[in-house]
């Protein structure tokens, strides 16, 4: 491969973006021609230089506050429903045809059911990480979270601490949506949180697992409740977690 | 939020322009949850905060709609003058965001994106709507650019005596 060659690709090889062969030709090259691999170092050194150094700007504490009321009154805005499952309303139904066919997703019908469903709890997390109120009752102890969530609700939903499979109880608070009081526990991966409703089976879940705005969910029914975990940790650590949580309450 | 806030900041530069940007994007995603389906939602995101920056500029007339350069013209040739890159120690993160808005938005965003944010080019691709190879030339003329900055500004400081 030549300089020529190798300095339109280096960006890439640098990034580990680069395709095997390519790949392994800039690797050759870099070994056989001091001026390229110099360049080499110092794109590595800039690359480094920017991650480490450039600070990412903070957005201000009110804004976050901001964000929350304008979701806030624009669910509250929203019509109201009488169910889990939203009657449908041809406007809707055509803005939101609209808008996924410009964004190039597929329709599932069974998807568009769960949309609200979903947005629901996803809202709820959002709402909670972006504000201060994330919990009600502040406790890594089941025995402390069960008992306040039990007087605050009328069922008394299973609490479980992960903190030894690397998921730590945080705390608890209650949350109205769609007309049913949940419980919400919330955990923590390292810098990420993960809520979980509860609330009894009487309605159906309409999904398994779904995704919304980079927020995975999963949802089961187990011990007469339902539960829909939600958060933004990667999708294995989601399943690993969600597997935790049914085996210790099973226990 | 704090990578949509950083994007919008970075493409605006304007604290103001930024956080309505960033409110009036977390609106449309929010009226949009139910059209989004799978994926990943921190480029879903980015991509609809990026859209509402770039018509808030377009509205103020501060970036021009085509690309201010031919990538297939400007690419990376080996004839460049070798010059010492700038040390670690020497570059304070303050000289460092100076000369990274001395960018253009089409440059600096990709900068944001992959290093700050950590993206895949196929993301970027994705967020930015242009072609992988695109994103690979594009980042390569963004640091490259950076490096000039820097360089100068680092002249300039020594030349100050700062």
């Amino acid at each position: 491969m030549e300089c020529n060659e190798t300095r339109r690709w280096l960006v890439a090889h640098l990034d580990g973006e680069l395709d095997l062969v390519h790949d392994a030709g800039i690797s050759t090259h870099l070994q056989t021609c001091a001026a390229c691999a110099a360049a080499a170092r110092q794109q590595s050194a800039l690359r480094d230089l920017v991650r480490e150094k450039l600070p990412a700007f903070v957005p201000p504490p009110h804004l976050a506050t901001r964000i929350r009321a304008q979701l806030r009154a624009e669910k509250e805005s929203a019509r109201p429903r009488l169910s889990w499952w939203p009657s449908w309303n041809m406007a809707g139904v055509l803005a939101a045809l609209c808008i996924a066919t410009l964004a190039g997703y597929q329709w599932g019908g069974r998807r568009a059911q769960s949309a609200d469903f979903g947005a629901e709890m996803v809202s709820s997390h959002l709402r909670a990480v972006m504000s201060d109120h994330m919990l009600d009752v502040v406790s890594s102890d089941r025995h402390t979270v069960k008992p306040w969530l039990s007087g605050k609700l009328d069922f008394s939903p299973p609490v479980a601490d992960l903190a030894a499979d690397g998921f730590p109880l945080l705390g608890a608070r209650v949350e109205r949506l769609e007309g049913q009081t949940v419980a919400a526990l919330v955990y923590q991966r390292h810098k990420h949180f993960v809520t979980v409703f509860i609330w009894p089976a009487a309605t159906g879940l309409p999904f398994a697992q779904a995704s919304h705005l980079g927020y995975g969910m999963r949802a089961w029914r187990q011990a007469d409740m339902n539960f829909v975990a939600v958060s933004d940790v990667a999708e294995s650590d989601l399943d690993e977690f969600v597997g935790r949580l049914r085996a210790a309450i099973a226990q | 939020m704090p990578n949509a806030y950083n994007l919008a900041r970075w493409l605006l530069r304007n604290e103001q322009d930024a956080e309505d940007s960033v409110q009036e994007a977390f609106l449309r995603a929010y009226k949009a949850f139910g059209q989004f389906r799978g994926g990943d939602g921190r480029a879903w995101l980015l991509t609809i905060v990026r859209n509402v920056c770039y018509s808030r500029l377009r509205k103020n007339k501060k970036v021009n709609l085509h690309d201010e350069f031919d990538e297939s013209v400007h690419g990376m040739t080996a004839d460049e003058p070798e010059t010492a890159g700038p040390m670690q120690g020497q570059v304070s993160s303050e000289i460092l965001r100076e000369a990274m808005s001395a960018l253009p938005e089409k440059m600096s965003e990709m900068i944001v994106l992959h290093d700050l944010e950590g993206m895949p080019y196929r993301e970027i691709a994705e967020v930015v709507g242009i072609p992988i190879g695109t994103v690979m030339s594009r980042l390569a003329r963004a640091r490259e650019r950076l490096h000039r900055e820097l360089l100068s500004l680092l002249e300039k400081e020594a030349s100050h005596g700062v």
